[in-house]
């Protein structure tokens, strides 16, 4: 009897410990980690190479893109793959963590071919959230973009 | 049943408990999230600054539909600026996304027509937000808009 009550209770400190992973995460270097995955999606529109990007985003992921439109992870992949940039840079990123989550904000300069085919000469401001899963690995699960009125 | 069986069938029992919970939680969570929203755009319409002081995560930003980027005090600001007027303001379309226990991202629709900074605006704009649990108040970490029709 007594070894089932410690099956138990090895089995309510595992449930508990899952459900509060989430919680207790964050703290020193969130900033830092998230900032070098904001440099690593950077590097895949400086190379042209959406699947540098794909393991950052979420299953869930929603792009709101500067005309409102909205797409998935599958869909902003493959929007992604058919834009070609000659010179794209981010300015003034700023992140700030809290708890599991993190929010990443910059500015975002691109020249290139979008994904219609037409020239692409843009000016945008972007707002990235950031979430800890629970695997430790943090993925972005909605990036919003919306152009600077000159 | 032997022992090991026994515990078998308790551990599958809490787990089913466990997961039933976090699975109304979450449920519990979106509907919150989205009264808190609504709640939110109807303390804008007023020119409710304390509701902002309130559900604002310290470290918030807002990145507006005409590419200025605001602080919590900023908004603040905003609200307390007499000049500004809303005269109409509808959320609609309104999902909610929850990540964890502690992080919500909202998408949602809002058209108003309002004189903000001596600028009149009427737009539709659609906007994504992200809630965080703070301490167990849900606090608005960020706010981004795009405008998608009208002035």
């Amino acid at each position: 009897m007594k070894r089932t009550w410690m099956w138990c209770f090895v089995g309510l400190i595992s449930l508990g410990s899952a459900a509060l992973s989430q919680d207790s995460t964050a703290g020193s270097g969130t900033e830092k980690a998230v900032a070098a995955l904001e440099q690593q999606w950077l590097q895949s529109q400086k190379t042209n190479n959406p699947d540098v990007v794909a393991p950052l985003l979420a299953d869930k992921f929603v792009n709101t893109a500067r005309d409102g439109k909205v797409t998935g992870k599958a869909d902003s992949l493959a929007a992604a793959k058919a834009t070609k940039y000659d010179a794209v840079a981010y300015d003034d990123v700023k992140v700030t963590a809290f708890g599991g989550a993190a929010i990443a904000t910059g500015d975002f300069k691109a020249k290139g071919t979008d994904s219609s085919g037409k020239p692409l000469n843009t000016h945008e401001r972007f707002t990235d959230t950031w979430v800890k899963m629970p695997n430790g690995q943090w993925q972005c699960v909605a990036s919003h973009q919306s152009s600077i009125e000159m | 049943m032997t022992t090991r069986g026994t515990a078998l069938v308790a551990i599958v029992a809490l787990s089913c408990v466990a997961l039933s919970i976090i699975l109304h939680a979450q449920g519990d969570t979106g509907q919150q999230i989205k009264e808190l929203q609504q709640q939110s755009r109807d303390a804008q319409m007023k020119n409710d600054a304390s509701w902002a002081q309130q559900h604002l995560a310290d470290g918030f930003v807002a990145g507006n539909s005409w590419g200025d980027w605001e602080t919590k005090d900023d908004f603040i600001k905003d609200l307390q600026n007499k000049n500004n007027k809303w005269k109409s303001g509808n959320i609609s379309e309104l999902q909610v996304a929850t990540f964890g226990s502690n992080t919500v991202v909202s998408h949602y629709t809002f058209t108003y027509d309002a004189e903000l900074r001596g600028t009149h605006r009427a737009r539709t704009v659609i906007c994504s937000d992200t809630w965080i649990n703070d301490s167990g108040t849900w606090k608005t970490a960020a706010t981004h808009c795009s405008m998608v029709k009208g002035k």
